[in-house]
């Protein structure tokens, strides 16, 4: 036995090693991280979604479907009240996110505006200059 | 015994002594003054040109000049040009003989900002005797 083949693997009673059985066996115990066993059995391993496909919910269900759907997961089959509920959150939920969509695009460039204070840093320096050098004279000349 | 004197002399007072420079810059003018900072002024933009003549001051709190003076090889007579810089609160005003009026803008505020600056530095510490950093003197401030 390889070692890799988990403690809890047991053989279903009757079955041939790498036989129809053995195959069927590995199949059923794909969910039970077995898959390399079941590729040691030459049973290509079967992703657990296929395994279970009423897991699956169709793009478009059919009213068949649908039920079956609920049947097997035990939910609540949908009245039309809640089928209205449910329309609507989804509707906010669309609406959110177009304005998330909306807010994330970049602004447009502001225009430069008329009175060409776009480098206001640079004036408030430019006017702190001058009258500080006129002081500085005031008080040369005056000293 | 003279840090002694003047020591007394602030505590009676109330003053700090005027430093040595100080002192003597008492008999200049307003205009010589602004000779001196021209002189500061006309070197911030690198080596003159043999033959060019440059000045670049602060004329009051809210102009400052730039003269060039130099000799056209063409028709070997003396040309000069004197451009106004006009610190308004919605920018800084260009002002040209014979040109149309514009504000300054883009590379050129850039170029006139650090300039402004350069000279307010030079200017406070070589004739003022200012720290251009603390707008104190700079004898009282090493004290």
């Amino acid at each position: 036995m390889p070692n890799t083949i988990s403690s809890t693997w047991q053989f279903p009673s009757g079955s041939e090693y790498g036989g129809p059985a053995a195959q069927a066996a590995a199949e059923q115990y794909t969910d039970m991280g077995t898959a390399p066993v079941a590729a040691e059995l030459g049973v290509a391993p079967t992703p657990i979604r296929e395994a279970n496909p009423v897991a699956e919910t169709p793009a478009s269900p059919t009213p068949e479907m649908q039920t079956q759907y609920y049947t097997n997961t035990g939910d609540a089959i949908p009245t039309d009240r809640s089928v209205a509920v449910l329309d609507a959150m989804q509707r906010t939920v669309n609406a959110f996110d177009a304005e998330t969509e909306t807010a994330a695009q970049p602004a447009p460039t502001p225009e430069v505006p008329q009175d060409h204070n776009h480098d206001r840093a640079a004036l408030e320096r430019m006017k702190f200059y001058g009258p500080t050098l006129e002081t500085m004279r005031d008080s040369a000349v005056g000293a | 015994m003279r840090k002694f004197l003047q020591k007394v002399a602030t505590l009676i007072t109330g003053d700090e002594p005027k430093a040595r420079s100080q002192t003597s810059r008492a008999r200049f003018t307003r205009r010589d003054l602004i000779r001196m900072e021209s002189r500061i002024g006309g070197k911030l933009f690198g080596p003159v040109p043999k033959g060019h003549r440059r000045e670049f001051f602060c004329l009051d709190r809210y102009t400052w000049v730039w003269y060039e003076e130099w000799v056209d090889p063409a028709t070997h007579k003396r040309v000069s040009t004197t451009t106004r810089y006009e610190v308004h609160d919605n920018g800084v005003l260009k002002v040209q003989q014979g040109q149309p009026y514009r504000f300054v803008e883009g590379q050129e505020l850039t170029n006139l900002v650090w300039a402004m600056h350069l000279y307010y530095e030079e200017v406070a510490r070589q004739i003022y005797g200012y720290d251009p950093a603390t707008g104190k003197p700079m004898a009282l401030h090493a004290r």
